[in-house]
């Protein structure tokens, strides 16, 4: 009896003792996640917080699918065949279509701004990597802040006064604390001011940048430039879309270089555009956006380019958002011999017809660019497909997405001196583009005036089909958004060309105001 | 030395009253005359003592002050028989009371029935016995009032959600806590394979009773984790005695309850072509273009449509399920030890293939008196199931059979014509559609397997220091280790490209859980009992995985790792949580009339900010057994009546481990470096929900518990509610975590019990219903709606659709049309025309059981029903499209289809693209939101007990025989293939009805 007694006595002091320290037990930190106190103290910590805003523009909401293949549905080149039900809405331009970039980008933002106010903290840096890091971040601040106001607000080279509600939001401050994010009440600035500051970000980043760089999956200053001229041709600010357009191409230690007609296609078979300067790298398979959604599988059923000399063969994409037939005219591709819903058919090999039938054969014309377009697999009946995107980084469905091209620099600068009524020196520029692309281009007769505007608008809708740009153009130059199929006539002063802000960012906040008739 | 010396005494006494003492001999036997062993016999006022043995037999020296013999046993009402001149005394000892010995485990304690003063449901082992499913929870069914068991599906062992009196929270979790043995277990599943349910754990036909703790008071014992209620589980431990061996087996099989009737290959093409030219197409057109659609040349005649064929892949896909069961347990003991030791296989499988579900468990249970003070108690439930996968668990995707089988465009040939399969990747066959994948190919070819090992067990140490005093130490584990092995070769659609795709994921779970309580139990003048309780509590949970897929393998033989020519991607993760408690209880009870109890507990927990990381719960209860009162002891028809109220506070702490925390998330990549980010602003006051319940309860029996009618009724609310509060998302995030706003739940639960036959003929009758209302009483800054969900509103009840109401079709035009919220009919209804709709959870339900019973033949038949729910049939609105996209439809919306002006019809027009131009989209609305009601005859046993004699001379104990059937009558006006779902039905496998037969032998 004692002995146990005793044994009791022991494990009762052994439970004691360890109940004793269970307080300590009930602090568990996170194990995944790191306390935001020591996150951004070191370099290491800083080039993450860097990775994590580039890695923003990987989304499907960004240049994973939405600002290519969204705005593409919405201007007047393609068609949206509902074959997943995609991109219908978008195709019909109902009422707002977001290119939901809000949250991304003021998540982003708010990283920026958290992380450039604890870069002069850091005690393991060079000044070298410090100049470098608050370019790149400044160049990301810049471009993020330009993606929210040329999707949310209007362009300024076409404003409908009446509908105008202002830019967008613009913060230079990161949260870091409940009390005050809770409290934030921001209004929208003015357009110009949200160029303002894209631009006063885009030259301190251009500044701090060197010639070196670290590739085009990267800010660099070759980047800083290209999109220095972009904004400023939205903005009209022809002179300096000029001049950043120019430094662009002259810049020694630029990225990439133009093609012509003879590597053009090898070029887009490339996993690396060579013509890239700035482009959203997806660096493992891992990272694509699959079956369903990657930029591959929104534009083509085929799993190799030339699929269809095995016209029934086995679909790899959806193939969502086709060419329409205005935009095949244009490219010069003929004998489609499409139904009134776009699509040839085939019917299936069968003892009578071993070969069965496939769908006829298409006809090329002297531009170059047309090659990029080809019969896809049957799915529902063949349509001519996109194939700019193929799994080129090595397996389906994963590619690079390029964000800034070669091309853009010349159709810039001509379209900017075509405003700046330097009308050689634009036609001298559409024709570096014209011979890069056109077999056997002889430079025909010179164009003037609105003849030559048009043509350079022209080329960057062949440039850039599927790029993400023919929306912009459109929605710049209030150009009627006209539609055979679907059937749509769509003027530029509808509201609908702008999108509704989130509606939680206006909901309780008396300063916000919401777009146009939303 | 002790004994020596005790020796010596008996000696020296034995020699001194020599003369005096004699021997007593007798046999003690229970009520039926069977004897009785190890009856200890004592006789009063002496230490002369002895057991009885095999045969029941005992002799005992009486010295010459000896006047009487206490015989006393385990389970047996103790008895002193007078000696008086007997050299022999028998005597029979009776069972003890049944309702005496009826307690209710009520938490670190068990208590009479009477003594209860809070809301308790019991369900006992009888209740669920043999049910052919994989967890307990989902035998609870229909079975205790106010407590809503729906399974998320069909998939044996899968997913369920349990809901005890209403949903009290927005964001946190609405899961009770469930407590096996004494061991609170972790709920949490980590297949990505398929739904393995931690309940499974468990055998059903291994417990004894399960008790759920429904309001407050009873649950507040348990604190911060009780808020949601608590499901007490009770394994059978071993009864004195002779080895009892038993073995049980049923077999059977299960069937779809319902297949949905679609439309034929020529109904569909003419579907077809009216889409196509109600969106604008030329007749001629749509014509080319249908066939163009279906993979056939413009031209095609009319006679080769005609005779297209049809194959019906809801008959491919839907099969029969097996269920198979057998298990054995042994169980016994004598006066120091008893034991309780089973072991079960149970194989259950789909009606659709291969999902499937078996499970090896062994349950040991041992107790070791030390000596009259001190007890071991040992148990240990070791299981181990596996589960094949379905190709999903419930979403949209191509492969998934239960999906795609009413959805496959029907001119798609399921086998070629030498039996392989048709349309398969690579093969140069494409099956046409949008449904393109062969899914009874896919089901053949991948291999989604899931293994769980789990481990519950518990070692405790009591300890009766004195009688009224006495310690219990707890230790107890929870540990489950799940490894998931996901496989698609690359001749299925979606590894075709990829050449094969694998993941592979391990999950542990370590819970630890350890407490010492310590019990203080005397009665004071007789009338006065005191029942005091103080305890400490630690819990720990980790929870650990990591994850590996890899793609591009050689053959479709190798599936492992090292075979993968690509690891596309690893991961992994930690986590952990923490609670250190100390709690206690007074209880007082006058006579057993007036009763009161009162519990504390603090609760420290590893999940909330610094501010907030305790928190205390109270309790108090209070019951008057007025049958007790000398006004109603003679009241003959009134054999029971008590009143009780209780008051309790609880918490809700289901939220993530580190919400409290500013953290830095770590999960983004980008150019091959990771990416950190800040991933929440962090709360440090963040703490728990807390419930508050007044609860109102009356027991009543009548006619010598002839009828037993329970009743209870509360009122609870949900404060501090753990919400996301929206932030404008120009800061950087869109939510914070704070304790905002409150809901509160009414209700009220009826329980009626009848006995009609209680002679050679019995039938017993047991009625139970429970009707609840909730509503969000309050949200924050004065909100009348929860920004980011607008179905959350003040006033209305969580779980609303909050949409816009479908007016019907437009005669004129056959399009849709709905009502604005002035009421007026429109095409494009906005947001602002939305109201709340209906419900998620039932306004009222619950369960009918009958049974009767004539000599050896018995029947019982069980009935659960609910009522005042609507949920939406995500698989309906898929099947609604009336080939508006290139896939089967239902054959009502083929008939109902708007077709010429003036047809009034309940299907508008078919449309190329499901939406008609300038209109909302077609899913818009109530159009699919559809009432769930159902009644259902949920079991129906018939079973023959061979009466004694036959069984003795088949040398047993008892034999049962029986069959059962499951879900055999459904009255429903749902449509689509089951009401018994949670979430989005799009693509699950609905539940079945099943038929089982099975034996049950006790020798």
């Amino acid at each position: 009896m004692k002995k146990i007694r005793f044994k009791i006595l022991i494990l009762g002091l052994v439970a004691g003792v360890s109940l004793q320290s269970c307080k300590k037990q009930l602090d568990l930190p996170s194990l995944n996640s790191l306390d935001a106190s020591l996150a951004l103290t070191k370099k290491a910590g800083i080039e993450s917080a860097l990775n994590s805003v580039y890695s923003i523009l990987k989304r499907e909401a960004f240049y994973g699918r939405d600002l290519f293949s969204v705005t593409d549905a919405m201007a007047d080149i393609a068609f949206a065949n509902n074959r997943s039900a995609r991109l219908i809405s978008e195709n019909r331009n109902t009422a707002n279509i977001t290119t939901a970039v809000w949250s991304g980008a003021y998540g982003g933002i708010n990283e920026i701004n958290l992380t450039l106010a604890a870069l002069p903290l850091v005690t393991d840096a060079t000044p070298a990597d410090v100049t470098r890091l608050d370019g790149e971040l400044k160049f990301m601040r810049a471009f993020l802040l330009f993606e929210l106001v040329r999707n949310y607000s209007y362009i300024p080279t076409f404003v409908v006064p009446s509908q105008d509600r202002g830019g967008v939001v613009i913060n230079l401050v990161g949260f870091n604390n409940p009390t005050d994010a809770v409290a934030y009440m921001p209004a929208r600035a003015t357009i110009a001011d949200c160029y303002a500051q894209v631009m006063s970000d885009l030259y301190s980043s251009i500044s701090q940048l060197s010639s070196s760089n670290r590739g085009r999956n990267y800010a660099s200053k070759h980047a800083g430039l290209a999109l220095g001229a972009r904004v400023n041709l939205y903005a009209g600010n022809w002179a300096k879309a000029d001049s950043f357009a120019t430094a662009a191409i002259t810049l020694t230690g630029g990225i990439g270089a133009m093609t012509n007609t003879g590597n053009y296609v090898a070029g887009w078979r490339n996993a690396d555009h060579p013509e890239g300067i700035f482009q959203v790298y997806f660096a493992t398979l891992a990272e694509n956006l699959g079956v369903n959604t990657s930029l591959a599988a929104t534009h083509t059923t085929l799993k190799t380019p030339g699929g269809i000399n095995n016209f029934w063969e086995t679909r790899q994409g959806q193939g969502d958002l086709m060419p329409n037939a205005f935009l095949l005219g244009q490219l010069g591709i003929t004998g489609h011999n499409f139904n009134s819903n776009l699509t040839s058919s085939s019917t299936q090999p069968t003892t009578a017809n071993p070969a069965g039938t496939p769908p006829p054969t298409l006809t090329y014309g002297s531009d170059i660019r047309n090659r990029l377009f080809e019969w896809g697999v049957n799915a529902g009946g063949h349509y001519v497909e996109c194939t700019k995107w193929f799994g080129k980084a090595g397996a389906a469905n994963w590619d690079h997405t390029v964000l800034f091209r070669w091309p853009e620099l010349y159709l810039t600068r001509a379209e900017a001196r075509y405003h700046m009524l330097n009308e050689p020196d634009a036609m001298l520029d559409l024709n570096v583009i014209r011979t890069a692309r056109i077999v056997g281009f002889a430079g025909p007769a010179t164009l003037s005036g609105q003849a030559l505007l048009n043509e350079i608008l022209r080329q960057r809708m062949l440039e850039f089909a599927f790029e993400g740009h023919r929306f912009y153009d459109i929605k710049r130059y209030g150009l009627d958004i006209v539609k055979a199929n679907p059937v749509i006539n769509m003027p530029a002063t509808s509201f609908r060309l702008l999108p509704a802000l989130p509606n939680n960012e206006v909901v309780g906040n008396p300063n916000m105001v919401q777009n146009f008739n939303y | 030395m002790k004994k020596f010396y005790l020796f010596l005494l008996g000696v020296l006494c034995l020699s001194v009253q020599a003369f005096a003492q004699r021997t007593v001999t007798g046999t003690v036997t229970d009520e039926k005359g069977q004897p009785l062993a190890n009856v200890s016999v004592l006789v009063k006022g002496t230490t002369n003592g002895a057991t009885t043995k095999a045969d029941g037999t005992y002799s005992v020296i009486v010295p010459a002050n000896g006047k009487s013999i206490m015989f006393t046993s385990v389970n047996m009402d103790p008895v002193e028989m007078v000696i008086g001149n007997n050299a022999q005394v028998n005597v029979v000892l009776k069972q003890v009371d049944k309702d005496m010995e009826e307690v209710v485990v009520t938490g670190y304690q068990t208590v009479r029935k009477k003594d209860v003063a809070s809301a308790i449901s019991q369900i006992s082992a009888k209740e669920i016995e043999n049910m052919p499913v994989a967890n307990f929870a989902q035998a609870m069914q229909g079975r205790a009032a106010g407590v809503i068991v729906a399974a998320a599906n069909g998939i044996p062992g899968g997913g369920l959600s349990v809901i005890v009196r209403g949903v009290g929270s927005i964001n946190a979790g609405t899961t009770p806590l469930y407590v096996v043995d004494g061991v609170q277990l972790n709920t949490s599943d980590g297949s990505i394979n398929t739904q393995a349910n931690p309940l499974n754990f468990l055998n059903p036909n291994d417990i004894e009773s399960i008790d759920v703790l429904k309001d407050a008071a009873a649950a507040s014992i348990y604190g911060a984790r009780a808020a949601n209620g608590v499901v007490l589980v009770t394994t059978k431990k071993g009864r004195n005695g002779k080895p009892k061996f038993t073995f049980d087996t049923y077999v059977g099989q299960s069937k779809e309850l319902k297949r949905l009737e679609v439309t034929n290959t020529q109904q569909w093409f003419q579907l077809r072509q009216e889409t196509l030219i109600n969106a604008g197409a030329t007749p001629a057109s749509a014509l080319s273009q249908a066939l163009s659609g279906i993979g056939l040349p413009a031209g095609t005649s009319q006679g080769k449509i005609d005779s297209l064929p049809t194959y019906d892949w809801q008959d491919a896909a839907f099969g029969t399920g097996n269920i198979f069961n057998a298990e054995g347990s042994v169980q016994g003991g004598s006066e120091n030890l008893n034991y309780y030791l089973s072991a079960s296989y149970t194989k259950q499988t789909a009606f659709i293939k291969p999902t499937d579900f078996q499970r090896g468990a062994m349950l040991s249970k041992i107790s070791y008196k030390i000596n009259n003070k001190i007890t071991i108690d040992n148990s240990i439930n070791l299981s181990t199931f596996s589960q094949l996968g379905p190709y999903s668990t419930g979403n949209t995707g191509f492969g998934n059979a239960a999906y795609v089988a009413s959805l496959m465009h029907p001119i798609n040939p399921i086998y070629n014509a030498d039996g392989t399969f048709y349309g398969l990747p690579g093969t140069g066959q494409n099956m046409i559609g949008t449904y393109n994948h062969n899914i009874i190919a896919i089901n053949e070819l991948v291999k989604y397997f899931t293994r769980t090992n789990q481990l519950v067990g518990n070692i405790a140490l009591t300890y009766k220091i004195t009688p009224q005093l006495t310690l219990r130490s707890m230790v107890g584990m929870d540990y489950r280790n799940l490894r998931d092995h996901r496989y698609r070769p690359s001749t299925v659609n979606d590894s075709y490209a990829s050449g094969g795709n694998l993941s592979e994921q391990v999950d542990w779970n370590t819970n630890l859980i350890t407490n010492t309580t310590a019990s203080y139990v005397k009665t004071i003048k007789e009338n006065h009992n005191i029942n005091a309780l103080l305890g400490v509590e630690y819990r720990k949970d980790q929870n650990q995985w990591f994850q590996a897929d890899a793609s591009g393998f050689p053959s479709v033989q190798l599936e492992y790792l090292s075979a993968a020519s690509t690891i596309v991607s690893a991961s992994g993760q930690a986590s952990a949580s923490a609670t250190f408690s100390q709690f206690g209880k007074l209880g007082y009870s006058y006579k057993g009339k007036y009763i009161f109890n009162y519990t504390v507990r603090r609760d420290g927990s590893s999940r909330f900010g610094a501010n907030n990381k305790y928190g205390i719960f109270n309790s108090v209860q209070f019951a008057w057994n007025v049958k007790d009162e000398s006004f109603l002891k003679n009241v003959k028809a009134i054999s029971g009546l008590k009143f009780r109220y209780s008051y309790g506070q609880a918490g809700n702490d289901q939220i993530g481990n580190t919400l409290y925390a500013q953290l830095y998330g770590a999960t983004r990549l980008y150019g091959g470096g990771s990416g950190i980010f800040p991933s929440q602003l962090g709360n440090p006051d963040l703490t728990w929900e807390t419930r508050v319940e007044h609860n109102l309860g009356m027991e009543l029996s009548l006619f010598n518990n002839r009828v037993d009618l329970t009743t209870d009724v509360y009122k609870r609310t949900n404060n501090d509610l753990l919400l996301s509060r929206s932030l404008y998302q120009t800061t950087g995030f869109s939510t914070i975590q704070q304790n905002l706003g409150s809901v509160e739940n009414t209700g009220l639960e009826i329980l009626l019990a009848v006995r009609p036959f209680v002679g050679k003929f019995k039938w017993e009758s047991s009625f139970n219903i429970a009707f609840q209302k909730n509503k969000v009483k309050e949200l924050y800054d004065g909100l009348t709606q929860l920004p980011g969900d607008a179905s959350i509103r003040v006033g209305s009840p969580l779980g609303s659709f909050f949409t816009v109401e479908w007016a019907g079709v437009n005669p004129a035009s056959g399009r849709s049309m709905w009502y604005d919220i002035n009421g007026n009919l429109t095409y494009t209804p906005k947001a602002a025309d939305s109201k709340i709709i209906g419900n998620i959870y039932p306004s009222h339900f619950g369960g009918w059981t009958n049974d009767f019973s004539y000599k050896g033949i018995s029947l019982n038949a069980f009935f659960q029903y609910e009522y005042g729910r609507v949920r939406q049939d995500g698989q309906q609105i898929n099947l609604s499209r009336n080939a508006s996209t290139i896939g089967n439809g239902l054959t009502y919306m083929y008939d109902t289809r708007w077709q010429n002006p003036g047809d009034v019809v309940p299907t508008p027009r078919p449309f190329n693209g499901q939406t008609d131009y300038n209109s909302v989209s077609w899913a818009t609305g109530t159009r699919y939101i559809y009432k769930t009601d159902y009644v259902r005859l949920k079991r129906v046993t018939l079973s023959y007990d061979v009466t004694a004699p036959i069984a003795k001379k088949l040398h047993l104990q008892g034999l049962r025989l029986y069959v059962q059937g499951v879900n055999l009558i459904t009255y429903t006006e749902w449509p689509g293939y089951d009401p018994e779902f949670t979430g989005a039905n799009t693509g699950t496998i609905p539940q079945t009805k099943s038929f089982t037969a099975g034996a049950q032998i006790r020798f």
